[in-house]
């Protein structure tokens, strides 16, 4: 499976041969890695590329970019839930601003490495599970299903009793907010695909 | 679609108290909302009566809230009150004429507030003129019982209440009476007591003088009867206080400082700031007049500094706390106090009124939980403003400690000398009369010993001070060693995660020929890394050192060491240096390591201001203007602003937090020139718009 791995920190000024970097890339050589320094630069990368499978180490903290790891964080989730973010930090967690940690938490799908004590291995260990997660989450399999068929974007998916219809984009977004008809179609597909499963 | 089929929301009795639930979750804030209610009705007396909400009930609980406003006709109560949802007052903001009060409960909750408060609302109300009062019935438990009685959806809008009219003795009376019974909680005398408090403060003295609102609290289980509202006489008892104000059409807000030289705090004049004009009244109470409060108000506290928007509190707002250490310091006035434990001014001893406008100040946002402020540049600035206030009483707070040890060590100098003429008018005595000379003896003797005392006291007093100002000065190095502990502690795990990924990708992936460039190169860097971890321990290391003998220095070769001990660093933040000395200038008898002291800190802010700066330069300049020396640091940094002039020389105060400054390095510079008899300042930038410089000057003798 391909996919990028992108790195957003402004100590790794020496780009594809930061160690940390060249390490990740030796062990998983299917992923297209992007070192950026430049956190605006970085984020317009990661924006442009949206229809990519896509993990994102961001660094918390940039000194001297108004830009920080939680603003990455937060326009990054606006556009899409089909990727994985994972927050990097040299500093301990306590160390890091209350509201932040909780804007970090309350994300779905966020993980934090620590700089100091996590290792190579650990960081491809996350790297794996986030690539299971991509086989398996609902909406992230739309998500892709829809960019390699955009002709099914607009056909109505589901309609409520007496109500508005929604087509598969529309039904996406509902999931990914997690709204009401978001939650009630992922539940009905799963309903379906277990009775589906039962009886066959 | 046929258009005769439409289907109509409703919304049952139990909707109404889960979005009342939802605005209003404390009872004193729920009060507060009919109290407001009564301010905009232009209301100049209300009484709040409690009768039997405590634990032994002695009859019908009931809350009852009177007001002289201008009531409701039966139009208001129908088209109005009773409908969820409207405020008219979101149209028209102000109250009538000639009140014309700034509207404070525009949210129109007033009614879920009722709600909150009891089960059983009774409204009499009246308009001036009218010949009847009209008296509405709502009692919410009876719906709710219905509803459950009968297993069916009771819906809101079916509901009726009744209403009657009354005859008026007075067509010119006027007001709004609500009687709430079945209280739901019980209000404890500590709650009344708070809803006082609380109470007192919702209206500014400022705001409440040409239509005074009184609040009158009675609740007889408690033997409370109490006037809940403050003037401007209530706080005349105070040390010292002072006014700001400002002038929008000149650009002109008022900020306080302290004078040294009258050792009284003054106003001038800054430009207009973010945030908008305010209104400014801050009173402090030393430790008599504190006491004289308490006394005085024994129902109130000192509790800092408050905002009112339109002359009504804003924040704290009646904050669901008792116990006053638990409260929220919105302002962050005591999370500094800390900090310099000598004069900070803390909450307790200031009463602070702040006075802003939804017209002058709009980007002052109330938060949506209505205990803060949304947290914007615009507020943030407020608060440093206020802070910046407060900076001035902490002037005056230190001179007055100065000037008590001063009197204190007169009154002593001056016993030794009186007793000293004793003893001479004494022994003139017995000289005079020798047959008083074996009475007088024993006096003289005394009045030896007591001069001797006295004398020994003064001498303990003195080595008192001197060893009070060494623990002071310890003090204040071990909190600038936790600073610099802090940056080095930074620095040095920022270069050791550099070398563990080298030494990683060696442990991992050594010995690959292949990669033979790349293993060399992590070599290298690994032990740059290293000899980068040596300098920043060694940096460190310099300040354990307590070499602080005096001797003679060429400052002109210190400041040059200085500057290219911090060459790497300039050179990774690409800063520009200049060093002009016109001279060689040799110092006598003086201590190197304070003038190290001095540099290193401003050109550590220097780099910290220059961080943003697209032309980075640091420029150091020394000249001899007559018996003075006067070394000039200016950068091209982010500037501070005039009123902070004074301020950033304080400890722990600064402008450079984002960057990681704490605000230790110019009070060093301030207590190191100082020693050496010099003074510093901020002055105007030597680089024009931009920038800062400081100027400091010595004594200085060729």
């Amino acid at each position: 499976m391909n996919y990028k791995l992108v790195f957003i920190d402004d100590n790794m000024r020496e780009g594809n041969d930061n160690p940390f970097v060249r390490s990740i890339g030796k062990f998983k050589k299917e992923a297209d890695i992007s070192v950026f320094t430049d956190p605006q630069k970085g984020l317009n990368f990661v924006i442009e590329n949206l229809n990519s499978r896509m993990i994102v180490f961001v660094d918390c903290k940039f000194d001297g970019y108004g830009l920080q790891g939680i603003n990455i964080l937060k326009q990054i989730r606006e556009q899409t839930s089909l990727l994985y973010i994972v927050m990097m930090s040299a500093n301990a967690i306590s160390q890091i601003a209350g509201l932040d940690i909780i804007e970090m938490i309350n994300e779905d799908y966020i993980w934090f490495f620590d700089r100091n004590n996590g290792t190579v291995t650990d960081a491809c260990n996350l790297i794996d599970k986030i690539c299971k997660l991509w086989t398996t989450r609902f909406d992230c399999v739309l998500e892709e299903w829809i960019i390699r068929h955009p002709e099914d974007a607009d056909k109505y998916a589901y309609k409520e009793l007496g109500g508005k219809s929604y087509t598969w984009a529309e039904i996406l977004t509902e999931l990914r907010h997690q709204t009401a008809i978001g939650k009630v179609f992922e539940g009905m597909v799963n309903d379906y695909y277990i009775y589906h499963f039962i009886n066959s | 679609m046929n258009d005769n089929q439409v289907l109509k929301w409703r919304f049952d009795v139990s909707t109404f108290r889960l979005i009342g639930r939802d605005l209003i979750t404390d009872r004193v804030t729920a009060l507060f909302e009919l109290v407001k209610n009564c301010y905009d009705a232009n209301a100049t007396e209300i009484t709040i009566i409690f009768n039997n909400v405590g634990l032994e009930k002695n009859g019908k609980s009931s809350i009852i809230i009177k007001d002289d406003g201008i009531g409701m006709s039966f139009a208001d109560i129908r088209d109005k009150w009773m409908v969820i949802g409207t405020s008219n007052k979101r149209s028209n903001p102000y109250s009538p004429k000639p009140f014309h009060r700034k509207c404070v409960g525009e949210k129109g909750i007033g009614r879920f507030a009722v709600d909150k408060l009891g089960d059983k609302v009774n409204i009499i109300t009246k308009q001036e003129g009218e010949n009847q009062w009209l008296d509405v019935e709502i009692d919410w438990e009876a719906y709710y019982k219905q509803s459950a009685e009968k297993h069916d959806i009771k819906l809101f809008t079916d509901i009726e209440n009744h209403y009657e009219f009354h005859d008026s003795d007075n067509p010119n009376d006027h007001g709004t009476t609500l009687t709430i019974t079945n209280v739901r909680e019980i209000w404890l005398e500590n709650d009344i007591k708070r809803f006082v408090e609380e109470a007192a403060k919702l209206v500014s003295p400022f705001a409440n003088m040409s239509y005074p609102m009184q609040i009158k609290v009675v609740a007889p289980e408690y033997g409370i009867e109490t006037m809940a509202t403050k003037n401007l006489d209530d706080v005349s008892i105070a040390t010292i206080d002072f006014t700001l104000d400002f002038d929008l059409s000149a650009n002109k807000q008022d900020t306080a400082y302290f004078n040294e030289d009258t050792g009284m705090i003054k106003i001038k004049t800054i430009p207009i700031k973010s945030f908008g004009g305010i209104k400014m009244k801050v009173y402090f109470f030393d430790d008599t007049a504190r006491r004289r409060y308490r006394k005085e108000f024994p129902n109130n506290q000192i509790d800092g500094v408050k905002i009112y928007r339109d002359g009504i509190i804003t924040t704290p707002f009646a904050e669901n706390e008792s116990d006053d250490d638990k409260k929220r310091d919105v302002l962050g006035i005591d999370k500094r106090l800390w900090k310099d434990i000598f004069d900070r001014v803390s909450t307790r001893e200031i009463i602070g009124i702040v006075e802003i406008t939804k017209n002058d100040n709009p980007m002052i946002i109330d938060a949506t939980n209505r205990q803060d402020f949304v947290d914007n540049e615009q507020y943030r600035d407020l608060k440093e403003f206020i802070i910046t206030q407060l900076d001035a009483i902490e002037g005056y707070k230190k001179y007055l400690r100065k000037q008590k040890r001063k009197e204190n060590s007169n009154t002593l100098e001056s016993a030794g000398q009186e007793i000293q003429s004793f003893i001479s008018s004494v022994e003139n005595i017995a000289q005079q009369n020798p047959n008083l000379k074996d009475s007088l003896t024993p006096v003289v003797e005394q009045a030896k010993k007591t001069g001797k005392a006295v004398r020994t006291a003064i001498k303990e007093k003195k080595e008192a001070e001197e060893e009070f100002a060494r623990k002071e000065s310890i003090y204040m190095s071990i909190m600038s060693l936790q600073e610099y502990a802090i940056h080095i502690t930074h620095a040095v795990r920022t270069t050791l995660n550099k070398i563990r990924d080298r030494v990683e990708y060696f442990n991992l992936f050594y010995p690959d020929p292949t990669e033979e460039d790349i293993f060399k190169r992590y070599a290298k860097e690994m032990y740059i890394e290293f000899l980068n971890a040596n300098k920043v321990i060694d940096y460190m290391l310099s300040y354990s050192q307590s070499n602080i003998q005096p001797e003679d220095i060429e400052l002109d070769e210190t400041i040059k060491e200085i500057f290219t001990e911090y060459k790497t660093l300039f050179d990774a933040n690409d800063i520009t240096t200049e060093i002009i000395i016109p001279e060689k200038i040799m110092l006598r008898n003086t201590r190197q390591q304070f003038f190290r002291d001095i540099l290193q800190n401003l050109l550590d802010n220097s780099i910290k201001a220059v961080k943003d700066s697209s032309q980075k330069i640091i420029r150091c300049t020394v000249v001899i203007e007559k018996e003075k020396l006067v070394i000039m640091l200016s950068d091209t940094g982010c500037g501070i602003p005039e009123e902070k002039r004074t301020w950033v020389f304080g400890i722990y105060n600064t402008t450079t937090q984002d960057q990681g400054g704490a605000g230790i390095g110019l009070y060093i510079v301030k207590t190191r020139v100082e020693s050496l008899q010099g003074n510093v300042s901020i002055i105007d930038s030597e680089f024009g718009n931009i920038g800062t410089t400081v100027r400091i000057e010595l004594p200085f003798k060729k």
